[in-house]
């Protein structure tokens, strides 16, 4: 490859390279990524940039003309003032050409996510390209790149039983309380926070009998309109804190830098509840609920991680499904790396 | 050959054999394919169970008297009334994997009552000991000790299910359990119940030993007596959200071990009353 022909690159990290404590400390705010994104446009070596920021992923996808080797832009982007205190520049990965198109289609797949055959980041790279498109930071080679990975997505979804079988959060939630409580039907949930993790929960709850639960948000609109959902009442986020004891189940999933429940407040809840055990479900990055909190007596506490931990348990079911997935992502990233390779050379000849 | 025509030991031997097979045989089931048989353990147990029956019944028909005159007399008795309670209770109560755990302790509770010889040492027959109150009384306190068992089985299963969870362990034993808060709920029924059965038990024991004071276990009575309460305090701190369940289930299981070690110590303050002494070591009826 000469110097000067564009250079497709993704410099990124996820659950394969960081747990969910490092992770924590470069899950970026909105105008953190926007920030990003402008200054990699800024760069005279990046041509077109696109960032991807999710509960298990920050990954940069670029297309670089050459004009300074690879490793540079890798320091660039690590010591950036967003990710340079943060795990990110010890904990990521790169890859280029073939490889980083082949990675782009396992991740649409579902297959480089956490819980293996998910849907839900199809919709979150959909939405990263739109921003992307949007605020014209994309090219002929991201966009194509992410229409064809849109399309190896759906393809393999079709053409495999990949997501089929698939154990979803909410189910292992579910499982998790009928462990806890038995019967669901006179547990009270309290969602704190309104992330689509947490709805996904509480709807599979609810869908077994629960019928008590009870929403909180900072934001008022957004707490409303989930309590209108599913039928719930709604107290102050300044109050949910004092209120813990009367529930079982307790979800978050806020965007708050630091944790909002601390194990103090769940040791004064449960000593107010000696007999009830209590089930707190964490679906934030970062976390909601200090991490000790695990240790105290008739209280069970599941992050994110541990949650896809055990979805995954029946991974073993769909191995060949996931053999097959991953022959015919290498197969369309061939075929496309071909394409755009002749595409390349018929411009240049012509 | 009729199954009478066999050693009352054999049988117990068997029965033990049945229930060791049928643990393992789920066990490894449980371990290779992550669910075991319901009704092979059933079977198991009901099998087991029969002969255990008619090797008591051996005894019995000796002694003319519930054959509780020695610590394998008493042990082998409480895991057929742990099994028996199982068998009641299964229509009523679902307890998830309750069968693998009963199938598990008869046979390990069987296999040391089986391989240590001087707990079915010989004893004096208490011509007495066919008094009904006696009887009642002695059925009822083993029935008691075969319902504590169970509780201790219930706390041994809470304990393990909180500590899958907070271990996040998802397979194997751990799918197969049941709710904490329904073990939890269990073991506040269960130590009522065996309470209540031993406290009528010493209840019909004082109507015979206030006729013949002179008979009165009074180490015997004392003890047992000790454990009732300290069972009945642990069950009143939780019903007053005194104790965690945790907490309860540990202290379940401690003084239900507390309860089978004392055993020894009742057997040797046995009243002394000049009667014949019965060595099963051949006993075998034709």
């Amino acid at each position: 490859m000469s110097k000067n022909e564009p250079l497709l690159f993704i410099i990124g990290s996820s659950h394969e390279q960081a747990n969910l404590e490092e992770r924590e400390t470069f899950s970026l705010k909105e105008e953190e990524v926007d920030l990003l994104a402008d200054d990699l446009m800024n760069h005279q070596s990046i041509d077109e940039c696109l960032v991807l920021n999710t509960c298990n992923r920050l990954e940069i996808y670029a297309v670089s003309n050459q004009a300074h080797p690879i490793n540079e832009i890798h320091q660039f982007i690590c010591s950036h003032p967003s990710l340079a205190n943060t795990s990110f520049p010890k904990s990521n990965f790169s890859k280029t050409q073939t490889d980083a198109i082949e990675h782009t289609f396992k991740l649409s797949s579902g297959l480089a996510s956490q819980m293996i055959g998910e849907t839900e980041i199809l919709g979150q790279m959909k939405q990263a390209y739109t921003k992307a498109k949007q605020a014209e930071h994309t090219g002929k080679t991201l966009i194509r790149l992410f229409e064809k990975s849109f399309q190896a997505g759906k393809l393999i979804r079709t053409q495999t039983d990949i997501s089929r079988g698939q154990v979803s959060i909410g189910t292992v939630a579910l499982n998790l309380a009928n462990r806890i409580f038995g019967k669901l039907e006179d547990s009270r949930i309290l969602l704190v926070g309104s992330g689509d993790v947490s709805e996904k929960v509480a709807q599979a709850l609810k869908t077994k009998g629960v019928t008590d639960i009870t929403v909180s948000g900072r934001s008022k609109d957004k707490t409303d309109s989930l309590a209108e959902k599913f039928g719930a009442a709604s107290i102050h986020f300044e109050n949910f804190k004092h209120q813990i004891q009367h529930f079982d189940i307790v979800i978050t999933s806020t965007s708050a830098p630091d944790c909002i429940i601390d194990s103090a407040t769940i040791k004064e809840a449960t000593k107010k509840r000696p007999n009830r055990p209590l089930f707190l479900i964490d679906l934030a990055v970062p976390r909601d609920i200090e991490e000790s909190t695990a240790k105290l007596e008739n209280v069970y506490l599941y992050n994110l991680d541990a949650l896809a931990n055990i979805a995954n348990e029946n991974i073993a079911l769909r191995k060949s499904e996931i053999a097959k997935a991953s022959q015919m992502i290498k197969a369309q990233a061939w075929n496309y790396w071909l394409q755009a390779f002749r595409r390349s050379m018929f411009q240049k000849h012509q | 050959m009729s199954l009478f025509a066999l050693s009352e030991k054999f049988l117990f031997s068997a029965a033990t054999l049945l229930f060791g097979i049928g643990f393992l045989y789920n066990y490894f089931q449980l371990k290779s394919k992550d669910s075991y048989s319901h009704t092979l353990t059933y079977l198991f147990l009901l099998f087991g169970f029969v002969l255990q029956s008619i090797a008591l019944y051996m005894r019995a028909l000796v002694i003319h008297a519930c054959p509780l005159g020695n610590t394998f007399e008493i042990l082998q008795f409480i895991i057929w009334s742990l099994v028996l309670l199982f068998f009641l209770i299964r229509p009523v109560i679902k307890i998830k994997a309750l069968g693998l755990f009963i199938i598990f302790i008869a046979a390990l509770a069987s296999t040391i009552s089986l391989s240590i010889p001087s707990l079915d040492s010989s004893y004096l027959n208490s011509l007495e000991a066919s008094d009904p109150f006696i009887e009642l009384h002695a059925s009822l306190a083993i029935f008691s000790y075969a319902i504590y068992m169970l509780l201790a089985i219930v706390s041994s299963m809470l304990l393990i299910q909180q500590w899958g969870l907070k271990k996040q362990r998802f397979q194997g034993l751990f799918r197969h359990l049941p709710a904490v808060q329904k073990l939890d709920s269990i073991a506040n029924v269960l130590v009522w119940i065996a309470s209540l059965t031993l406290f009528v038990g010493i209840l019909f024991g004082s109507f015979y030993w206030n006729e013949k004071p002179e008979t009165v276990p009074l180490f015997k009575l004392l003890l047992t007596t000790f454990i009732l309460t300290l069972y009945c305090v642990v069950g009143v701190l939780k019903y007053l959200n005194k104790i965690t369940p945790k907490k309860q289930a540990i202290a379940y299981i401690v003084l239900f071990t507390l309860a089978i070690l004392s055993l020894g110590a009742v057997q040797k303050d046995k009243p002394e009353i000049p009667s014949p002494i019965i060595n099963f070591e051949s006993t075998h009826l034709r």
